[in-house]
């Protein structure tokens, strides 16, 4: 129906600067697929050469099986919602509304005025279809701008950053909201946005980018559980996953252990890491897979320096150290950070989930146990996982 | 401060004692008085030259005479000025001419200019700063330079003693500064709004022409009425390329009176109120546009 | 469209990726809306000019063709010493008189700039010279400086001063009369700037400086001052390109007279040109104002990047 394929694009600006590198992907009908990167990452550039407002410097995008590379915009039958809204101030909710149908289809002013007013109840805008834009609060507003998308009952829905002026609760709301409408129209939509909590959250699948190269598409849970290099796991989870430096030191019988950071015996994997040129390694941890060592005696106990511990409700945040010195160096920071009031406290510093009220927080030190089959091992090289089975020949891994 | 209710004052002066806040009131009435005095007093020196101008068209009187003695400037007022004004010279004509060309020039350079300014101030492409700054460098070129080839190529091609001429020398006269002004403005609107008409099935053209330009209307407004301030006033290019005194505009038409009727100053204060009436209506009707074009347009 | 589609193809084969941004959609259109402005100027501005150029090296007088004689105009030119009075006239015109309108409108602009009652009506007020065209502007204060009917001279002979002053007609005062009428016209331009200018001053400022104990005259000098300095600058030779260029004052008030004592660089081309028919020098003169516009418009340029952060 109208499911969109990207081959090979590629975006060149000015002559020399390359948002997207040869970008390859396939999005089903009715998928919802997230865009994911930081700024920069070429995810905008994506969205806006599918709707037209870009050219494509090299490659094609289809739509429904039609290549739309010289199609202008008014010819793709997609809509877009903008991060900046950008209704139309002069005309009121209803105009902004009926404006696209007025200029796309030849449906007469009651089926306009009718289709208007499905839409705005299926947002819940009814009360507002008089007003115009400046009257409206910013939930209002974004509410209106989708609406004035779905209206026009494309074949493909186009977000960027459609939720990112909002406050935080309305944000989460909304997300909800955007997903229930896209299930119950069902129709293929493309969202962009920097913020993962939001992609894992809405998307059937999450297309991660960095520096304009697709780094990995997947379902949420595979990115999350599965990440294809070192840039995908640190991108996925918040809080981001946890990276030591070790070395890998084989045994010479086929099996190994890593040091450096922390010390891990890594009984089945070794062939893996034996299989690689380097022995240098990164291994990654999440959060919510370090746990406090009730036997404090166990081999695999890796002793720490408590930085702080930050009640979240049902668990405590523990921040750690590895050594004394970046310990005080990191909680002198903590200090300032908190002196200024910034709200998230964002430090170079590795975290666990804990069991609430489980640590005295007074303590200096504490030893916390990592289960070897919950350690994803990078290449210290090239950034790839290399406890995924399949080699990855279409994804460049590097992260540089 | 010399405003007549500070609240602010009240409770820093509220501890002290009732003839403290006795005197305080009375310094603040007195500084009020004195600005007041001293600002309407400014603004009466300022209006001073206009109203001796109404004074003297109506009856022309010394200054001296009319302090001295009012009453004799009220009885001998009369119309008659402004009946020679209409019925025994070119007034009317040149009035009208002076209307046919700045309107002509203003519409036509505002059209120009709305592309123009749009494709500066919009559009992203290689040479756009090239061509604002190659507008601004068009401003300082002096007209007088301009005039003479200006001149010499007119009267090559029969353009020269036509209006159709000076409303094409206006057009080109007045619209650097009008896609200036207007671009300031256009740059500032977000760009997501046309895109969002061009997905919504407008052309390029139709995303300009239906969301960008009535989004812009009180900027154009404001444009227009400095375009046609501009082409109202303008002097040179009027003086250089008509001759017919049947063709000329006000400003040239009216300088040549000033060896013809120099005495009567009755007549010339009446042409010259006529010739400000229209600029006078446009002020005070769209005051609120001039007063944000006047002082934004220098600033951005 | 056809322009698209010729770009579309072109790019395919021919273009190196350097090339391809002319042929953008964003380019073409672009462009596309500049036409008609480059083409009015081009003809109406550009085309001009460079004949104007042209002429400063030809002897013509409007009659047959202009005749080439290379530099002879400029040496003539520089050799006058009528041309530097009319040089020197002009900057006293463009400069002096509007240092005097800036400062006039920055005076009004600090007594606008407070809570009043009857302060929009006496902003309006203010604003209407500029609502006056030139040729009344002329007119009106050449009735102002009439020996007879003048009130400047009625007041000089209401207090005895004087009988009265031959203003426009003195060699002595003419230039400064009709730079007073430019300065009437214009000030309200400054007094606008200035009180945008001044609400943007961040009132924190104000209020931390009367915590601080500063004066009144204080704050206007250490934090007024300063934070109108750029704009001021900027605006300052704004105008003073406005009045390079101006003409109607001069012409209809003096004529540039008695003698050159306040003829200008434009009413002393013009005269040049269409009364002697000089047109040939008269261009030269013509392009000796243009360099001085010239520079003048590009140190504007720059100051205007730099202070004001515009484009």
């Amino acid at each position: 129906m109208s499911q969109i394929d990207f081959e090979s694009v590629t975006k060149v600006y000015d002559g020399d600067v390359v948002a997207v590198d040869d970008f390859n992907l396939t999005i089903e009908s009715g998928e919802f697929l997230t865009l994911v990167g930081p700024s920069g990452s070429g995810k905008s550039t994506l969205l806006r050469m599918v709707a037209g407002l870009e050219d494509v410097t090299e490659g094609t995008i289809a739509i429904g099986g039609e290549t739309v590379n010289k199609l202008p915009p008014r010819n793709r039958d997609i809509a877009m919602v903008f991060q900046s809204y950008a209704l139309y101030p002069h005309l009121s909710v209803r105009e902004n509304m009926s404006f696209g149908l007025k200029r796309s289809t030849n449906l007469s002013n009651d089926e306009i005025s009718e289709r208007v007013e499905e839409a705005a109840s299926m947002m819940g805008i009814s009360d507002l279809l008089d007003d115009r834009p400046k009257q409206l609060s910013g939930g209002q507003r974004q509410r209106v701008a989708t609406g004035r998308a779905i209206v026009r009952k494309p074949a493909v829905f186009l977000f960027d950053e459609p939720l990112s002026n909002l406050d935080a609760k309305l944000r989460k709301h909304m997300r909800t909201e955007l997903k229930r409408i896209q299930q119950e129209l069902d129709t293929t939509s493309i969202y962009v946005t920097h913020d993962q909590e939001e992609a894992m959250t809405m998307s059937d699948r999450i297309a991660i980018l960095n520096y304009g190269e697709l780094q990995q598409v997947g379902t949420p849970r595979e990115v999350y559980d599965h990440p294809a290099n070192l840039f995908v796991a640190e991108f996925i989870g918040s809080p981001s996953m946890n990276i030591f430096d070790v070395r890998y030191e084989s045994t010479g019988d086929g099996t190994g252990r890593l040091t450096g950071d922390i010390d891990l015996e890594i009984g089945d994997r070794a062939p893996m890491l034996e299989a690689r040129e380097t022995d240098r390694f990164k291994i990654g941890i999440r959060p919510e897979n370090i746990h406090v060592t009730r036997d404090e005696t166990s081999a695999q106990g890796v002793e720490v320096f408590i930085d702080l511990i930050e009640p979240l409700g049902r668990d405590d945040l523990l921040y750690f150290s590895l050594d004394r010195e970046s310990s005080e160096q990191i909680v002198s920071e903590l200090d300032v950070e908190e002196d200024a009031e910034s709200g998230d406290i964002e430090l170079d510093d590795h975290k666990a989930f804990i069991e609430a009220d489980s640590v005295d927080p007074t303590r200096e030190r504490i030893v916390l146990t990592i289960n070897t089959q919950d350690v994803h091992i990078f290449d210290a090289e090239t950034g790839e996982n290399v406890m995924l089975e399949e080699p990855k020949q279409e994804q460049p891994a590097s992260t540089t | 401060m010399a405003t007549e209710t500070d609240p602010q004052h009240a409770p820093e002066t509220g501890s002290e004692s009732e003839s403290g806040l006795l005197t305080e009131r009375y310094v603040e009435l007195g500084k009020a008085i004195g600005f007041h005095a001293l600002l309407w007093s400014l603004v009466t020196i300022v209006l001073f030259p206009v109203l001796w101008m109404i004074v003297v068209s109506v009856n022309q009187i010394a200054f001296d005479t009319f302090v001295s003695d009012p009453a004799a400037w009220f009885s001998d007022a009369s119309m008659s000025a402004y009946d020679q004004m209409v019925n025994e010279t070119r007034f009317l004509t040149w009035f009208t001419n002076s209307a046919i060309v700045s309107v002509s020039a203003t519409v036509v350079s505002i059209v120009v200019c709305l592309l123009g300014a749009y494709s500066i101030g919009r559009l992203h492409f290689r040479g756009r700063q090239t061509v604002a700054t190659f507008l601004l460098i068009t401003q300082m070129f002096p007209a007088i330079l301009i005039a003479i080839p200006l001149f010499l190529v007119f009267r090559d091609i029969g353009l020269f003693n036509t209006l159709t001429g000076l409303v094409i020398a206006y057009v080109a006269f007045t619209l650097p500064f009008a896609i200036w002004m207007l671009r300031g403005f256009y740059e500032n609107l977000p760009t997501s709004l046309e895109e969002a008409a061009m997905i919504d099935g407008c052309t390029r053209v139709g995303a300009v022409f239906r969301v960008i330009v009535p989004l812009s209307a009180p900027a154009i407004a404001t444009t227009a009425i400095f375009t046609w301030v501009l082409a109202w006033n303008e002097f040179v290019f009027a003086l250089v390329l008509i001759n017919d005194p049947d063709k000329k505009t006000l400003p040239p038409g009216m300088s040549e009176w000033i060896g013809q009727y120099s005495l009567n100053w009755d007549l010339l204060m009446a042409g010259a109120l006529g010739a400000t009436l229209p600029m006078l209506v446009i002020f005070f009707f769209l005051q609120s546009y001039i007063v944000k074009g006047l002082s934004e347009g220098a600033v951005k | 469209m056809a322009t698209k589609d010729k770009s579309d193809d072109m790019r395919s084969f021919d273009l190196p990726r350097e090339y391809y941004h002319w042929f953008s959609k964003e380019s073409v259109w672009g462009w596309l809306f500049l036409l008609p402005t480059l083409f009015a100027l081009g003809l109406v501005s550009v085309y001009p000019i460079f004949r104007g150029i042209y002429l400063g090296f030809t002897q013509y007088d409007g009659i047959g063709d202009p005749q080439w004689i290379g530099l002879e105009n400029y040496a003539r030119i520089l050799g006058w010493t009528e041309m530097w009075i009319v040089l020197r006239n002009t900057l006293v015109w463009a400069f002096a008189a509007v240092v005097i309108m800036a400062l006039v409108g920055l005076g009004f602009a600090t007594l606008l700039n407070r809570d009043f009652k009857g302060r929009s009506v006496a902003t309006t007020l203010l604003l209407l010279p500029w609502a006056v065209p030139f040729i009344a502007i002329a007119f009106n204060w050449r009735l102002m400086y009439s020996f007879e009917l003048g009130p400047l001279n009625g007041v000089l002979r209401m207090i005895g001063v004087s009988d009265g002053v031959p203003w426009l007609a003195s060699s002595r005062y003419a230039l400064f009369s009709v730079a007073l009428a430019w300065i009437w016209r214009n000030f309200p331009f400054f007094m606008l700037t200035f009180l945008a200018a001044m609400k943007g001053i961040p009132n924190d400022l104000y209020e931390a400086a009367r915590v601080d104990g500063s004066t009144k005259l204080d704050t206007f000098r250490h934090i007024t001052l300063p934070f109108l300095q750029p704009i001021a600058i900027v605006v300052t030779l704004l105008m003073s390109l406005w009045s390079l260029n101006h003409f109607t004052l001069i012409y209809v008030m003096t004529g540039g007279g008695p003698g050159t004592s306040s003829m200008v660089l434009p009413v002393y081309i013009y005269r040049r040109a269409f009364h002697l028919r000089e047109y040939g020098l008269a261009s030269a003169i013509a392009v000796v104002m243009l360099t001085i516009m010239l520079t003048y418009g590009l140190i504007y340029l720059r100051l205007y990047r730099e202070d004001v952060g515009g484009q």
